[in-house]
């Protein structure tokens, strides 16, 4: 009887592990990634903790599944960031993928503080951990729990620096731009700046705007408007004259918000591809030669 | 809507990404203008810092948008990525769609980077890529703006600036344009490779154009010496006539500077299932060649197979190949310390 029986039990399982698998696969809520071995780890994971449960009478819902999943996959896709962080050259494509799927993954983890300074705070701790995530080791059993604990860690305590004034193991003359040759003190001395708006940006611009005393944009359209040596009248397909570049000009650049090819053929009565072909063969190259002229003037 | 949630990332602008924002926005000619102006300036400051974080090198300053009429006249936020290319990074606001097209797509264009924004400025959100054939047509036509669902992923771009010829250990390609003292773009080095085989299905990626409308863009150029020949009266007798010939426009720049150039291909089928590809470097300002212009045919392993050079009086140099449907070669053009270089896929 039992040789007949447990096969039975046995296809039955089987059936329904792989019922579970497919909408386990399709669940959103499970770690998704772009990286290229992580089909390989989401496959591999799955199968071994599918086999774990094999036998197991209880079993839990979809949602603690897909949570207790989720923390194998983080461990496993960061254990192979880190190998491949530690052997790829960094120059490497396998090292730049690596890091940007771990600076993807790691983001959305890390702590958020509503602290003036978190800014500043988390700004350190990128630069910092670019530098020394070497350090990190990933052998335990609990990869992203002590990875965000430790990035986290030094979060808090560049908060606490900045909220106390201090710093501590960083030089305040550390250059963190050499381009620009700004220092940690210059962004310190920062702290209480806060972003502007979307919309409390328009003040701001229309502030400057009115502090300006020479726009190079106004002179631009200034000069397209006037075209003083008539370049831009003169620029036009052979049978079309009004199609010339003063005009597509004001129409695809100074008029807010900017005409589209088909609506300016409209108004010309011509095709959209006359007007399209005419603007990048011959409008645009005049166009930038003017632009690059005045942009030189300006500095 | 984040269309691409398995690969976005956040980029923190801080105060002097602002500050340089603000400061280019004040030079607009109005406040829309200048909105659009800060948003950009923010879009690249977001894209550099990435590009940083993964230690890939950048130039903002030697960007086109670093230009003050530039940026100023077209709708542009260029980065160049030295040996790699450029760029475009299209800044959107939150529940946008749609992201609109640079002004103007450059010969050396990777894609475009959306960066998305919120009320809060203090980050952008950098979404994905669209690589640049997907903006501008092989017919053509370049798309004035392209839908987020389009987007790829950004591991995808970083895979790309891998698969491009000039990142394994081609020269340095430093031609600069210099004028009125400012160190100014490199917009030579050209990632793209060209497909000639397209160009049998009259399908021409962007920067090749027919003869007839460089010449076109020749003939307006103030730098052109007004008391020579039109080159559209002499072109027919010197160019191939045949139906895949295009030609695009180069720039070699030494000290101030700046030759233009029209290196022309023409492609001819042959019965063996080979091309015979000839390839032409002629003037577009002057009626001659500068002497000691340099012509070099390279394999695809950057092995020079054939090379040519002007003389005092030339008015084309040229050199004719022939390979298989697949084979690969790049045509290098020098001229004292400026270079350009063009991919090719016969």
């Amino acid at each position: 009887m039992n040789e007949i029986t447990q096969p039975i039990n046995i296809q039955d399982q089987q059936q329904a592990m792989n019922a579970l698998l497919v909408e386990l696969k399709r669940s959103p809520d499970l770690l998704q990634s772009t990286y290229p071995a992580y089909s390989t780890i989401l496959e591999e994971t799955l199968e071994h903790y599918l086999k774990q449960m094999t036998g197991v009478s209880a079993s839990p819902s979809m949602e603690s599944l897909v949570t207790q999943l989720n923390d194998r996959l983080y461990d496993e896709l960061f254990c192979r960031l880190f190998e491949v962080l530690r052997q790829a050259p960094e120059n490497s494509l396998e090292w730049k993928l690596a890091m940007h799927e771990l600076l993807h993954q790691l983001q959305p983890l890390v702590k958020r503080h509503s602290h003036p300074d978190y800014q500043e705070a988390l700004h350190r701790t990128w630069d910092w951990f670019i530098s020394r995530y070497r350090e990190f080791n990933p052998c335990s059993d609990a990869v992203k729990q002590s990875l965000v604990k430790w990035v986290n860690g030094y979060l808090y305590w560049r908060t606490r620096d900045l909220r106390s004034g201090q710093t501590v193991s960083i030089s305040l003359d550390e250059p963190i731009d050499r381009e620009a040759g700004a220092t940690r003190l210059d962004r310190i001395s920062d702290t209480a700046w806060q972003a502007p708006t979307l919309d409390g940006i328009d003040q701001l611009i229309a502030q400057q705007q009115a502090q300006a005393t020479k726009r190079v944009g106004e002179q631009l359209a200034q000069y397209i408007n006037e075209d003083p040596t008539g370049e831009l009248k003169r620029c036009h397909p052979r049978k079309y004259p009004a199609c010339h570049a003063q005009y597509l000009a004001q129409m695809r650049l100074l008029e807010e918000p900017a005409l589209k090819f088909e609506a300016i053929a409209a108004t010309l009565n011509l095709t959209k591809a006359i007007v399209h072909n005419h603007w990048y063969d011959r409008c645009l190259p005049l166009l930038r030669k003017i632009a690059i002229r005045f942009g030189y003037q300006s500095e | 809507m984040t269309p691409h949630p398995d690969s976005a990332i956040t980029i923190l602008l801080d105060s002097q990404a602002h500050d340089l924002a603000l400061k280019f926005a004040a030079e607009q000619a109005t406040p829309q203008r200048g909105k659009q102006v800060y948003l950009n300036t923010l879009a690249i400051c977001a894209v550099n810092q990435w590009l940083k974080l993964l230690q890939i090198e950048t130039a903002p300053m030697q960007s086109h948008f670093w230009n003050a009429g530039l940026r100023a006249l077209l709708d542009i936020a260029d980065l160049l990525l030295p040996k790699l290319g450029r760029l475009e990074c299209r800044p959107i606001r939150l529940g946008q769609t749609t992201f609109a097209t640079p002004t103007e797509l450059q010969p050396d264009l990777i894609g475009c980077v959306v960066v998305q924004f919120e009320q809060d400025l203090s980050y952008g959100q950098l979404l994905g890529f669209v690589p640049t054939e997907q903006i501008g047509l092989p017919t053509g036509e370049v798309l004035e703006e392209v839908a987020l669902s389009e987007l790829q992923p950004l591991s995808r771009l970083i895979a790309r600036l891998y698969e491009s010829p000039s990142i394994a250990a081609q020269p340095a390609i430093t031609t600069s344009r210099v004028s009125g003292g400012t160190n100014y773009f490199n917009d030579l080095s050209s990632t793209s490779v060209t497909h000639l085989s397209q160009w049998l299905q009259d399908t021409f990626s962007v920067g090749w154009r027919s003869l007839e409308s460089l010449m076109w863009e020749a003939e307006l150029s103030p730098a052109r010496e007004p008391d020579k020949k039109s080159l559209r009266h002499t072109e027919k007798a010197k160019f191939p006539t045949e139906p895949y010939v295009r030609g695009k426009r180069l720039e070699l720049g030494n000290s101030g500077e700046t030759e233009e150039i029209a290196l022309v291909v023409n492609l001819t089928p042959q019965a063996n299932e080979e091309n015979e590809v000839l390839i032409l470097v002629h003037p577009l300002q002057s009626q001659y060649l500068p002497a000691g212009l340099v012509m070099a045919l390279l394999d695809e392993m950057g092995v020079v197979i054939a090379e040519v050079k002007s003389s005092v009086k030339d008015n084309l140099i040229k050199r004719t190949l022939r390979g298989k449907p697949g084979e690969r070669f790049s045509v290098k053009v020098t001229l004292e310390a400026a270079i350009a270089l063009e991919h090719f896929t016969i």
